[in-house]
């Protein structure tokens, strides 16, 4: 080891107290970072997964031409049973999924006899959709069954705001493919809590045949296909983009990544959120690592003296007091990262429960995941900053007067 | 000549007036000298010493070392310089508090990245008679250890001239004695020009000239009996 390493090393060992408030200040750094990265991950991975579980799926499946022209003409862009069974069987050879389910969307009038609410109507699949469904909670009265053709599944807020309760008729209005409209009864077997407020205000399920009788339809809007695991997305898409081009199938393939915009939205607010939060922490620590930094090149002035007049140049007692500084850093990031990654876990293994976030209606347990770009990102961080906040008490001991500095007691 | 100061004025200020600390001052240090400066208490003598060393730097005239005027070089040339030339011993010792003897007597040389660090200050430590302290911390030396160490310190660079402020103001009169023998012996021994600051009756009987100051100026300069001085 260069004698400049030792002396660093050995100077922050000298200065026990003030290197530990440094050291605090690092590890405090280090600590808020972790944390708090590690709670927004685990945020943006349980609202995906959540999306993903409850509404979404992976991969959405629907007619050429649906993304662009179906909002104004939804009758005309339907998957037909054919194109289903098609896609169905590609996914049996090629890449098996959790679920395929169709479903069918509509819009119409729900009407408990004294007023009329709009709906988003959605046909499904019942036993399908089961799995898809992992994150939708029964809040009351039961799951949506096959052979309970006439039942129906209310979003809690749509349920709240209609006089009734489970067991109860209502009548469920649309218009037909051809542009009738239709009527027909619906009786509420349960009600249910998406965890999307948007959603519960205005969703009723029921069974895909009973809504296609409603619309006069056969088809579908789409078919969602659920993977075991969201990191192979990718993959799938390609895979299903392929075989429909081979097998010239007239389709459209979004992903949840497209489809989730609520998602994004949140992803960059608080990937803001913690730039913001990241600022202010290194602006904290910063300003303690100098503070502690300057009164401790301060309490050594006639040592920096004596280095000055034994020949050490300014930019030599600059490096010194950087070298001090980084030693200080490698060791405020092993123990911050360290700690980091225990509070992570500390609090993950708490299960304290967090407020209900926005835009949602459930409550979740805290979880903080160690994310490892989090810990790279906060270890450079952390030893840049305690480096660059000490060049300003390094630059001012290298310009004390060698004269007065020695003659300092 | 190593040393050649010519009109060298030098004033701080003390609240609203400035004083002379040392006033149009002209001397000349030559090579092989065991030079004393003394006089009473404020009357310039650790200044006289910063500008000579060029620590310090002169308002007025021209200090010239080695045939370089120092005014004319940067702050880190003037660093370099002096670790190149200069000789510095300190009345309290200022050794680094962390390093061992060793390290200590290692460090003028690491600033300049000499190799034989090492080597070269085992061999000052072993002329200062310390060779079996190499590796204690100036803690656990005592004084006149210390002020040894600083010699040795001093000496490793092989200067052309050392200055020690005061050097045994700190110690006793007996450690004091034997530490300004170690200098003189040096001097003898290897020709090293010494500039010391210094009340010490003693050293006084060791020196090739005494340089007296009164309120920075010089009030009277003997030439001592040269004893056999070598070279
Ligand atoms: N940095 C300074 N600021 C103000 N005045 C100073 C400074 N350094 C020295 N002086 C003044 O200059 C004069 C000479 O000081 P200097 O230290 O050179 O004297 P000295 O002979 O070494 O004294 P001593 O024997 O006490 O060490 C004194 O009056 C002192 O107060
Ligand atoms: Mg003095």
């Amino acid at each position: 080891m260069s004698l400049g390493w030792k002396i660093a090393a050995l100077n922050v060992l000298r200065n026990g107290r003030r290197s530990a408030i440094t050291l605090a200040a690092i590890i405090f750094g280090c600590i808020s970072l972790i944390v708090f990265g590690g709670f927004v991950h685990s945020m943006y991975e349980g609202m995906r997964e959540s999306m993903i579980r409850s509404q979404l799926g992976h991969i959405q499946i629907y007619a050429e031409g649906f993304n662009q022209y179906g909002k104004a003409e939804p009758e005309r862009y339907l998957v037909s049973l054919e194109q289903f069974q098609q896609v169905q069987t590609i996914l049996e050879q090629q890449t098996p999924a959790l679920a395929i389910t169709p479903r069918l969307n509509f819009g119409g009038l729900l009407s408990d006899g004294k007023q009329s609410l709009p709906v988003m109507g959605l046909g499904v699949d019942a036993d399908n959709e089961v799995l898809l469904s992992s994150a939708i909670n029964i809040v009351e009265g039961s799951d949506l069954f096959p052979d309970d053709a006439a039942g129906a599944q209310l979003g809690e807020g749509l349920f709240r705001s209609l006089d009734v309760k489970v067991g109860d008729y209502l009548t469920l209005l649309s218009s037909t493919a051809d542009g009738a409209i239709n009527a027909v009864d619906i009786q509420i077997a349960g009600v249910i809590n998406t965890g999307v407020k948007e959603l519960d205000d205005r969703v009723v399920r029921v069974n895909l045949a009973y809504a296609q009788d409603l619309l006069y339809t056969s088809k579908m809007t789409r078919i969602v296909i659920l993977l075991n695991n969201t990191s192979d997305t990718e993959l799938v898409v390609e895979t299903l983009r392929q075989a429909f081009d081979e097998q010239n199938l007239q389709l459209e393939i979004k992903s949840w990544f497209e489809l989730a915009d609520f998602y994004h939205q949140v992803v960059s607010l608080f990937d803001g959120v913690f730039g913001f939060v990241t600022v202010i922490v290194l602006i904290i620590v910063a300003l303690s690592i100098s503070n502690t930094m300057l009164m401790s090149v301060m309490e050594r002035t006639r040592e920096i003296g004596t280095i000055r007049a034994l020949g050490g140049t300014p930019l030599q007692v600059v490096r010194m007091i950087l070298m001090e500084a980084t030693v200080l850093g490698i060791i405020g990031c092993l123990f911050g990262i360290l700690l980091g990654m225990l509070a992570a876990k500390g609090i993950t293994y708490g299960q304290w429960m967090m407020p209900t976030p926005p835009g949602s209606t459930q409550d979740y347990p805290i979880r903080v995941f160690i994310v490892p770009e989090v810990l790279i990102y906060t270890a450079l961080l952390a030893l840049v900053i305690t480096i660059a906040s000490s060049l300003y008490p390094a630059i001012k001991a290298a310009r004390l007067s060698v004269a007065g500095a020695l003659r300092y007691t | 000549m190593i040393i050649d100061i010519r009109g060298v004025s030098k004033r701080y200020r003390l609240g609203q007036s400035k004083v002379y600390a040392i006033e149009d001052l002209t001397m000349q240090v030559e090579q092989g000298e065991f030079l004393i400066v003394n006089g009473p208490s404020g009357c310039g003598k650790s200044t006289l010493l910063n500008l000579m060393s060029a620590i310090d730097q002169a308002d007025r005239g021209d200090v010239i070392i080695n045939g370089v005027n120092v005014a004319e070089l940067s702050e880190a040339k003037r660093a370099t310089f002096r670790n190149r030339h200069i000789g510095i011993v300190f009345q309290s010792f200022n050794l680094i508090p962390v390093l061992s003897a060793l390290e200590n007597v290692m460090y003028p040389l690491s600033l300049r990245g000499d190799r034989n660090a090492r080597q070269l200050a085992t061999e000052a430590l072993n002329e200062v008679g310390l060779s079996k302290y190499l590796h204690q911390r100036p803690v656990h030396l005592s004084g006149g250890q210390m002020q040894r160490v600083a010699i040795a310190r001093a000496i490793v660079t092989t200067p052309s001239i050392i200055f020690a402020d005061e050097p045994t103001a700190n110690l006793d009169s007996c450690t004091a004695q034997s530490i300004i023998e170690l200098m003189k012996k040096l001097n003898d021994d290897s020709g090293t020009t010494f500039v010391i600051a210094t009340h010490h009756q003693y050293v006084m009987e060791q020196a090739s000239r005494v340089i007296t100051l009164r309120d920075g100026v010089i009030q009277s300069m003997e030439n001592q009996p040269v004893r056999e001085c070598a070279v």
